[in-house]
């Protein structure tokens, strides 16, 4: 058998990242085909993906958005699937930093611990617009208009 | 446009692109976003979220195997990971300071660029071979992979791995930039700096694409620029279209077509630049 170290961590992190994608893609798949009877969608929403300047959006209403999926509203379905996608490649470094520190791998622990500090970092560096231009966030910003 | 015959041409587009991805083996990213920003108008921020989002998708299938296959250095990944995602955090905060018409110059460029290695493609780069660099044994980022054909074991040693740290982190900002994966240039860091063989450098790349393309789309998630009614039809179209590029590419005669698709690749590249251009 191989000798690389810590092999067992490969079975861990692809079961991870198979029924991660797997899953979220499933979720999208049921948003868009509940699209289709819903007929709901405004127009006005695939306009402003043409707009020639973008809106920096208000955060999701995370209630409204759980509660709209649980009503099988489609576009929150598939903003749950959206988030499960992006929570994927996540748990596989949370799995792989507890992994790394049960065997007492500090070096990697912390690696894990930095990488998954980062993530969270982006999301408020969006949030609180250190992302965003100067000129953009100034102009009061309309929520992206969602029939949830 | 009606929103649902939108949805559905958006989901079309992005089967091609997926099938383009895979043919070349440049990911789809590549495709998608001059698909839809030249001919659907999409606003190219809109565009590079939804990129972001497939590239997640098509990362955690194929490196679901690559891992399982133990071809995949996870040490490697996990430890490029942390200048990759520092990278893609730069990219998304350069990608909000400069305008959309350079966005569209330096997509081109890019695309343009990869055509480079393309030709070069049946000179694979031989593994640059020589003692390991100290702090990669420090790490124990050495490892070995089973060569399918032969069912023998290959042993490597990982060098430089500064100089691998810092290519990756570029690639990390161009995937912030552009929302692409940037695997030609993981490659770059991972081949011809560290020395892995190609095939642990491609897998291993695949590996932690999902994870950099995450950081970036946290930042473009929580500023509002993945829509779902785009993401959602380019997700899945990308996922099915890379399916299906795979199998054609097993299937084709190796140089022939991929000759071909180089002008495709060349227009694509250029209208990109002129679109920027004033």
């Amino acid at each position: 058998m191989n000798a690389r170290p810590g092999f067992g961590i490969d079975a861990l992190l692809s079961r991870i990242l198979h029924y991660g994608g797997l899953v979220s893609a499933a979720v999208l798949l049921i948003g868009l085909l509940l699209l289709i009877p819903s007929r709901g969608v405004d127009r006005a929403t695939i306009e402003q993906l043409r707009a020639p300047s973008v809106t920096d959006a208000a955060p999701l209403p995370t209630v409204a958005l759980i509660n709209g999926a649980l009503h099988g509203q489609a576009v929150a379905v598939i903003l749950v699937g959206m988030l499960l996608l992006m929570l994927t490649p996540v748990a596989r470094v949370i799995a792989a930093g507890i992994y790394y520190a049960r065997r007492r791998d500090r070096p990697f622990a912390t690696i894990a611990i930095l990488v998954v500090t980062l993530l969270i970092v982006g999301v408020l560096m969006g949030r609180l617009g250190v992302a965003r231009s100067p000129s953009r966030t100034s102009r009061a910003a309309p929520e992206l208009r969602l029939t949830l | 446009m009606d929103p649902l015959t939108f949805v559905a041409a958006v989901a079309a587009v992005a089967v091609a692109s997926g099938v383009l991805g895979a043919i070349f083996g440049l990911g789809g990213g590549i495709f998608l976003v001059p698909a839809l920003t030249l001919y659907f108008g999409v606003n190219i921020r809109y565009a590079i979220g939804a990129s972001l989002l497939a590239i997640i998708a098509t990362s955690c299938g194929a490196s679901a195997a690559f891992v399982r296959a133990h071809v995949a250095n996870v040490r490697v990944g996990m430890f490029l990971e942390l200048a990759a995602v520092l990278g893609a955090l730069s990219g998304t905060v350069i990608a909000a300071f400069i305008s959309a018409r350079w966005l569209f110059i330096i997509f081109g460029l890019l695309m343009l660029y990869s055509i480079y290695p393309m030709v070069l493609r049946r000179a694979a780069p031989a593994a640059a071979s020589g003692p390991a660099d100290p702090l990669a044994v420090r790490l124990g980022l050495s490892g070995s992979y089973r060569e399918r054909a032969s069912e023998s074991a290959v042993d490597y040693t990982v060098r430089r791995v500064r100089g691998g740290a810092a290519i990756m982190y570029g690639s990390g900002v161009i995937s912030g930039l552009l929302g692409i994966g940037g695997g030609i240039f993981n490659v770059l860091a991972m081949v011809l700096t560290m020395g892995l063989p190609l095939k642990v450098g491609t897998a291993t790349s695949s590996f932690m694409i999902g994870v950099i393309g995450a950081a970036s789309a946290g930042v473009y998630f929580s500023r509002g620029l993945i829509h779902p009614l785009l993401a959602a039809p380019v997700v899945l179209g990308i996922l099915a279209g890379a399916r299906v590029g795979a199998l054609i590419a097993l299937r084709l005669p190796a140089t022939t077509l991929r000759w071909l698709f180089l002008p495709v690749l060349a227009y694509i590249g250029t209208s990109m630049l002129l679109r920027g251009l004033p």
